[in-house]
């Protein structure tokens, strides 16, 4: 894209911009919207799910982690997950991804999910809590109309037993995930 | 960076907890800040103009723009102002939130513990039960989170201390009445007749020219009471809500646009006109949001500083990817650029925390730690 190469004051010479504080210009701005959900997130303190920016220095890549909920295979597990959010976040939704190996129908070896509010359902309300949450109930719930990873749901459906082997021979824990 | 993120959980540890509902009724569920501008849809939800405006300018071409909120069908000429709401997060942003936090905060010392476990509990509850309802949902909808923390709280006894608040200042009478047309003589053109004069003039002049000018037009027909059918289209439309010489921006189908016709609207509009079709399509759609959103302020800004704002934007683009091409060279540059910015919000995340910590603690000193916080 061309206006990258330019500086992004090109064209806008005409502006002080030492005249207006940030906070006066900035209202509206991923980075705002980000900075209170990381703060919601801080404060509210919901069990099984965090997540937080990957540095000290960059809003705009978050890591987080979803423990398996009680009562389903996962159950015990923690997994972790990769949020990038978009220049037009949360006009658009984050593209997120499981870092963990996961064995799951709608997540392939990729750890690519296959989830609808991500995609063509978003709302603009949507969140890094609801997104977690929801990610965290698709685990015990998993849609296996259209699979991404048609062997689990195969299992998910005939043999809970098998699943859960296979599920047990992808885990990674999450310590053992600190290089990547 | 802006320092001063508030929000709702903010009232959680004084007396005054309940009020973390008002707070967080107060904000548009898009950018989570108190409204600026708000508008309301057809089906009733509310949001900053700027907000869901851009929330349409979003919607891709093939689908139909709905509300975030309920998935109704949402058309961007049918929002009406809140003007009620506008008004009451004028008041609460201009001082009254600020005072109420801080008369809370230190009318909150003495029975500070007991009330605080008390919401604790409750948050953890609201928490739990909001989990509780995503996951209840179907995957279609994570039931969006209704910030309502604390709903059966005692009225919280609002005692003498009240009158400390200190008197909230007019709603933002203090932002000079700006020009937001394109020449800098101060002036703004009657929307009917075209002569520049002040604004105080154009709303005394309107009337007088509007009835000019349908007696002129209407020396053809019999019935001089036909004067309003004669009034310009534009200006019924707004009228209601809008002074007359701010003109909303209409939308352009890009698609039907070459890239030098595209280019020449945005220096007609006198914004920067730099870049390919796709970068000038996305500069005039943000400029187009951005211009109608200040049309809906009760006070709207000069147009310098909304070009201010288009140059923030600008810049944000630079800061985070594009969509789905995430590069990993920008995500590290952008990480230098904004090391600063980020350890202050971490910073500022921090003393928020212990606030919660330090109730729960049996500290004998408690008063003492409160009150060098009153002090910061
Ligand atoms: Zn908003
Ligand atoms: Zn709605």
């Amino acid at each position: 894209m061309e206006s990258q190469n330019a500086h992004p004051a090109a064209g806008y010479s005409s502006l002080k911009m030492q005249d207006a504080p940030a906070s006066a210009v900035d209202g509206h701005s991923v980075t705002k919207r980000l900075q209170s959900e990381l703060m919601q997130l801080m404060m509210s303190n919901v069990p099984g799910i965090s997540a937080f920016p990957v540095s000290d220095s960059n809003l705009c890549q978050w890591t987080g982690t979803i423990a398996g909920p009680e009562g389903t295979p996962y159950e015990g597990l923690t997994y972790k997950i990769s949020m990038t959010f978009p220049a037009n976040y949360p006009y658009r939704a984050p593209v997120i991804r499981f870092v963990s190996p996961m064995w799951h129908p709608n997540v392939d070896m990729s750890g690519n999910i296959c989830l609808d509010i991500l995609k063509e359902k978003w709302s603009a309300i949507y969140n890094v809590q609801t997104i977690l949450l929801s990610l965290q109930s698709l685990l015990g719930e998993p849609n296996n109309a259209s699979p991404l990873n048609a062997q689990a749901a195969d299992q998910w459906d005939n043999n809970k037993a098998e699943y859960k082997k296979s599920l047990m021979a992808h885990y990674k824990d999450i310590e053992e995930l600190a290089d990547e | 960076m802006d320092a001063d993120i508030t929000d709702p959980s903010d009232w959680l540890s004084t007396p005054l907890s309940s009020l973390s509902t008002l707070d967080a009724l107060l904000r548009c569920r898009i950018c989570r800040d108190l409204y600026t501008a708000p508008m309301v849809t057809e089906c009733a939800h509310s949001f900053c103009s700027l907000c869901i405006r851009k929330c349409i300018a979003a919607t891709p071409a093939s689908e139909h723009p709905c509300c975030p909120i309920c998935r109704a069908a949402v058309t961007e000429v049918k929002l009406r102002r809140n003007q009620v709401v506008e008004e009451v997060v004028g008041w609460f942003r201009a001082g009254a939130r600020e005072g109420l936090l801080s008369v809370a905060r230190e009318g909150g010392k003495g029975r500070k513990r007991a009330r605080v476990d008390d919401q604790d509990e409750k948050r953890s509850e609201a928490a739990s039960s909001a989990a509780a309802e995503v996951r209840r949902s179907t995957r279609a909808r994570p039931t969006a989170y209704v910030v309502s923390t604390s709903s059966s709280t005692s009225l919280l006894t609002i005692t003498s201390s009240y009158q400390e608040i200190p008197p909230s200042p007019e709603p933002t009478t203090d932002g000079a009445y700006v020009n937001l047309d394109d020449d800098d003589d101060g002036l703004v053109p009657c929307p009917v007749c075209d002569k520049r004069m002040t604004v105080k003039q154009v709303t005394r002049h309107i009337d007088s020219c509007l009835s000019l000018k349908a007696n002129t037009s209407s020396s053809s027909s019999t019935t001089p009471s036909s004067s309003t059918s004669t009034k310009p289209k534009t200006l019924l439309a707004s009228s209601s809500t809008t002074p007359p010489h701010q003109k909303r921006l209409p939308k352009i189908q890009y698609s039907m646009l070459s890239e030098p016709k595209l280019r020449q609207k945005l220096q007609d509009l006198k914004i920067p006109s730099h870049g390919n079709k796709q970068a000038l399509q996305a500069r005039h759609s943000e400029w187009v949001s951005i211009w109608n959103a200040n049309v809906d302020r009760s006070v709207p800004r000069a147009k310098t500083q909304l070009l201010r704002e288009l140059a923030a934007w600008e810049e944000s683009l630079d800061r985070f990817p594009a969509g789905s091409r995430v590069s990993a060279e920008g995500l590290e540059e952008w990480g230098v650029k904004h090391k600063g910015d980020f350890r202050e919000l971490i910073a500022q995340a921090r003393r928020n925390l212990p606030k919660r910590a330090e109730a729960k603690a049996e500290v004998e000193g408690e008063a003492e730690l409160e009150s060098d916080k009153a002090a910061e």
